[in-house]
């Protein structure tokens, strides 16, 4: 889900509301995991149909499948050896769909749309106490901070590389770790600043609490 | 605009950050400036009700940052060194729309109030863009934007200039300069100060200057060698 960012666009899929697309999403995703067979190979040549016709390369396609396509394969292959190829070949099918369409929903939805749809379906449970609009930016926040997030990871490697050291996942993970954590920090600090909880009735210590 | 330090101390896991102090900020443009860690940014901080002192009072316009801290907070915008921490929404608009909706302006004033205020920066263009995808002067002018887009009283600028490019840096200064609002800027550019009413210089948590730009910044330069 890294790569799946919305990308402004004025397609058919972009302008349907985002409550839509998160329902159809839901009941898609559910229904494909009861699909078996050739159905499969369906569903996903209809999703390919679906990113064309939000004007969407194939290149940015396969961009949304790549960081999860390892995965995939290795269950097929526990799938080849537990069950059959068919099902091997059905779980990469399955998968394939349901990593393409959820991405579509964020690549057509600005964050701000999608937050407001969970909110209004959320909102029923706020009298059991769920606190849904921290719920919402919460979610809101993780989207806007994978890019920066990735850039510091990326900072990170290069500084290491620099040194003359090898490119390694575990040995940039710890600095990583560290400036999200610092960047946490900022950010909590900035959104007490800009006003958060400034138009509700919330003490800061409840807020606090909230965010963690 | 008033802001009183009332012997003011802040002391974290045993360090004493702040040592007592005394302040009556009525000026139109005052500086902070001092080596990093002399506790500049933490009495800004503190003057926006961010952070409460360890002892004695913080006062904005007669409103206690401790006691009256939604008051405080309403009234101050805060602008920081890193606009990646402070724009929390993706897309331009609604970063904008964020401070607006927190602090409960009516829905629909919050585009007119976004026109406007990009329109006055100067980045207009920019309202639906990426946050990620501007460059790190753009991500200030959109965060000062996201400030300012609430009208608040008094603005607090903590070091907005540190990572921005020469022009970058001239052009926040001058909207700055621009602005009806009571100004507090925090930094090491001290040429952006030269035009201010009232510069205060700390070292290791005490006021060591305070007077016109040109004395206090002698002082500092001096302290410094």
């Amino acid at each position: 889900m890294i790569n799946g960012l919305y990308r402004p666009g004025t397609s058919l899929i972009h302008r349907l509301p985002a409550g839509l697309k998160l329902i159809i999403l839901a009941v898609t995703c559910t229904i494909v995991f009861f699909l078996e067979g050739w159905s499969l190979a369906v569903v996903l040549a209809l999703t390919v149909v679906l990113y064309l016709v939000a004007r969407f390369s194939v290149q940015t396609l396969y961009s949304q499948l790549r960081p999860a396509l390892p995965f995939i394969l290795l269950l097929a292959l526990f799938q080849v050896f537990a069950a059959s190829w068919v099902e091997a070949i059905e779980t990469i099918l399955r998968f394939s769909s349901l990593i393409l369409l959820a991405a579509l929903l964020s690549l057509t939805t600005s964050p701000a749309a999608l937050s407001d749809a969970l909110l209004a379906a959320m909102r029923p449970f706020k009298r059991f106490g769920i606190p849904a609009e921290r719920i919402a930016l919460a979610m809101t926040l993780a989207i806007r901070f994978i890019p920066v997030i990735t850039q510091a990871a990326e900072d990170v490697r290069e500084a290491q590389r620099a040194r003359g050291g090898r490119d390694r996942f575990f040995r940039s993970a710890g600095p990583t770790l560290i400036r999200t954590l610092r960047l946490a920090d900022e950010i909590a600090e900035a959104l007490e600043a800009r006003g958060l909880g400034l138009s509700d009735d919330e003490t800061p210590a409840k807020r606090t609490a909230a965010l963690e | 605009m008033k802001l009183t330090f009332s012997d003011v101390m802040l002391v974290r896991n045993g360090k004493t950050v702040l040592h007592p102090l005394n302040l009556e900020l009525t000026q139109h443009r005052i500086g902070f400036i001092g080596a990093n860690g002399s506790g500049k940014s933490t009495l800004a901080r503190m003057a926006g009700g961010l952070i409460r002192p360890t002892s004695g009072s913080v006062s904005v316009c007669g409103h206690d940052t401790a006691k009256n801290e939604k008051d405080v907070r309403r009234m101050t915008g805060f602008v920081f060194q890193n606009p990646d921490s402070q724009i929390v929404y993706p897309i331009v608009e609604e970063d904008l729309a964020f401070g607006l909706k927190e602090r409960g302006f009516p829905k629909a004033e919050h585009a007119t109030r976004i026109s406007g205020v990009l329109e006055r920066l100067g980045i207009s263009h920019l309202r639906q863009r990426l946050a990620h995808e501007l460059s790190g002067g753009e991500r200030q002018l959109v965060a000062l934007a996201g400030v300012l887009v609430t009208e608040p009283e008094l603005l607090i600028l903590d070091e907005p200039t540190t990572l921005l490019d020469l022009r970058h840096s001239r052009r926040i200064a001058t909207h700055v300069a621009a602005l009806p609002q009571t100004v507090i800027f925090v930094t090491h550019h001290l040429d952006l100060l030269a035009h201010f009413d009232r510069v205060i210089v700390l070292d290791e948590g005490r006021v060591i200057a305070d007077g016109d730009p040109e004395k206090a910044i002698g002082l500092y330069e001096k302290a410094m060698m």
